[in-house]
């Protein structure tokens, strides 16, 4: 036979598969019984699945849900000279904990702490710690503590370095300092869509932070009885486009208020974000104002992709301020300064793990200029 | 889409592998008898085309590209007050295909999207089903669900809605 007969024939033989091509019907009585028992004990082994997954799915649903999915980031540093050091040291970052849990559609709950391990003693603190529910894109209402709505970066990245394109927070935005970038409260958040165009909200209120004197740092109240003045408000609103994706246009704005020393601070931001494939850039400015005086804080921030897993970048970032400024004097931040970061984001395993390495030129006026090199290995497992 | 999709079929069950030359001829009017007799269907959507599909009782009604690039990446996740099921396929060739025309994301830069969004606010990740005809199926029993799938699966599929096409490169 032909090749071509052949694979004609086998073809047409393929057509007929749907009709024929089951195993020959049963034509006598026995035939017809064997049949018939052969799928009653099939229904009978089916529905015994069947009912023993109905079982496991009620113990699913009785299992606790949260801790299942506990995950950990952490980040260990080398740096030349770290301020207030002479000598290169190593350092041991926060060791991040986070897991997250669901019921249904609407309910969510999320929890992050961090164990910082070079402080003495170790710290344990809890970061985020929210509850929330979700009516629609509209409205999704959280409570307990987030990070403070003002402004891209605070919102975007949280405790987990390994995700920072670079080795740590802009200065302005560190921890217990400047900005508030932790609140207790209550969040309203959600998005409105008009064509393609879309709005994004968040709207917190919360306990006023408080300046620790000791320390010279900005406290959360966190406990029930707030003991700040008065509560704060944040509100951040972002804008976007859909023939721009990736680009945000955003502002926002807290105000927040003091028994010692006695003042009230206003903060507006304005950020605008750009992240692609290849290229990712941001930039954010505040203005923070009280009766006294007026400081200015903000950032330009560029990370380009130049391999895959290879991503060099750079950041400037400044603060500067009235020397009289009742606020910053109190966190040991009224004095200009300006920092210049460039260096290199490599993913080692690019779910789990990069290191990071940059040299960085700290002036602040009330100190000689500082020229650091860091290194740094972030990891999220 | 059928024609092409059948003349493969038929030609790897030739000899297991692809004929040479001398079994075309055979193969062609199959198909052509095939495309007669209605198999291939008049369909205007090519193999490569990937069908963004919703169940037909659902709210979904109409969605564009930005759409379904913000219900993929978890910024869309309701359609009013109603939650969206949103599903996706194994890791495989037609995902990565999806991700990359219609999110705008490789496989790995969508991983680090996710695990970043549910480090940043519990964000539920999209259910993955294990194929494409259980995409199909799960999609014409789920009210509000959306997933995609090659075109050619959805012909005629009862309960079962194209949205939008995410046209071949």
């Amino acid at each position: 036979m032909s090749v071509t007969g052949f694979t004609a024939g086998f073809a047409f033989a393929f057509l007929l598969t749907p009709v024929y091509g089951e195993s020959p019907p049963p034509h006598d009585a026995e035939g017809l019984r064997q049949t018939i028992r052969s799928l009653q004990d099939r229904i009978e082994r089916l529905e015994a699945v069947q009912s023993l997954r109905d079982v496991e799915q009620e113990h699913e649903e009785l299992r606790p849900r949260f801790g299942l999915n506990l995950g950990v980031f952490g980040d260990l540093n080398a740096s030349s000279t770290p301020r207030g050091q002479q000598r290169p040291a190593f350092g041991l970052g926060e060791v991040g904990l986070y897991s997250t849990a669901r019921s249904g559609d609407r309910l969510t709950f999320l929890f992050e702490a961090a164990i910082e391990v070079d402080e003495d003693p170790t710290e344990f603190d809890l970061e985020r710690y929210w509850v929330g529910y979700a009516f629609s894109d509209r409205l999704v209402v959280r409570a307990g503590r987030v990070h403070t709505a003002i402004g891209h970066w605070n919102r975007t990245y949280h405790h987990a370095r390994y995700f920072f394109p670079t080795i740590d927070r802009p200065f302005v935005l560190a921890y217990d300092w400047v900005l508030p970038t932790h609140l207790v409260g209550v969040e309203f958040a959600g998005t409105l869509r008009r064509g393609p165009t879309s709005l994004q909200y968040e709207l917190e209120i919360g306990n006023g932070p408080e300046i620790d004197t000791v320390n010279r740092a900005l406290k959360v109240t966190g406990d029930v009885q707030d003991r700040a003045r008065s509560k704060q408000a944040a509100l951040r609103i972002v804008g976007r486009h859909a023939a721009l994706p990736g680009l945000t246009v955003g502002l926002s704005g807290t105000t927040y208020a003091f028994d010692v020393p006695s003042l009230r601070e206003s903060v507006i931001g304005m950020e605008v974000a750009r992240s692609g494939a290849r290229v990712e850039w941001i930039a954010e400015g505040w203005r923070l104002a009280n009766p006294s005086a007026v400081a200015w804080a903000g950032y330009l921030q560029g990370a380009w992709k130049l391999r895959e897993a290879t991503a060099p970048f750079a950041r400037f970032e400044w603060l500067e301020t009235d020397a009289a400024d009742p606020y910053l004097g109190a966190l040991n931040a009224a004095v200009d300064r300006h920092q210049l970061i460039a260096g290199v984001r490599h993913d080692v395993d690019p779910l789990h793990s990069v290191v990071k390495a940059q040299y960085r030129r700290d002036s602040r006026a009330d100190d000689h200029i500082r020229h650091m090199a860091e290194l740094q290995w972030a990891f999220g497992f | 889409m059928g024609i092409r999709l059948l003349a493969f079929a038929v030609v790897r069950r030739v000899d297991g592998r692809r004929t040479g030359a001398a079994g075309w001829p055979a193969v062609v009017v199959l198909c052509l008898l095939a495309a007669l007799a209605g198999a291939g269907g008049a369909s205007a959507v090519r193999a490569e085309d990937l069908a963004v599909i919703v169940n037909a009782g659902g709210s979904l009604t109409s969605l564009t590209l930005p759409d379904v690039r913000a219900l993929y990446l978890g910024e869309r996740q309701f359609v009013g007050p109603e939650p969206v099921v949103v599903l996706h396929l194994p890791e495989g060739d037609v995902k990565a295909a999806f991700l990359s025309r219609a999110v705008g994301r490789t496989l790995k830069e969508y991983k680090l999207h996710w695990l970043q969004r549910v480090f940043q606010e519990g964000a539920t990740l999209p259910t993955v089903v294990a194929g494409p005809e259980a995409m199909v199926g799960v999609v014409a029993t789920r009210r509000n669900s959306v997933g995609y799938v090659p075109a050619s699966l959805v012909r005629d599929t009862p309960d079962v809605k194209i949205l939008f096409v995410v046209p071949s490169p």
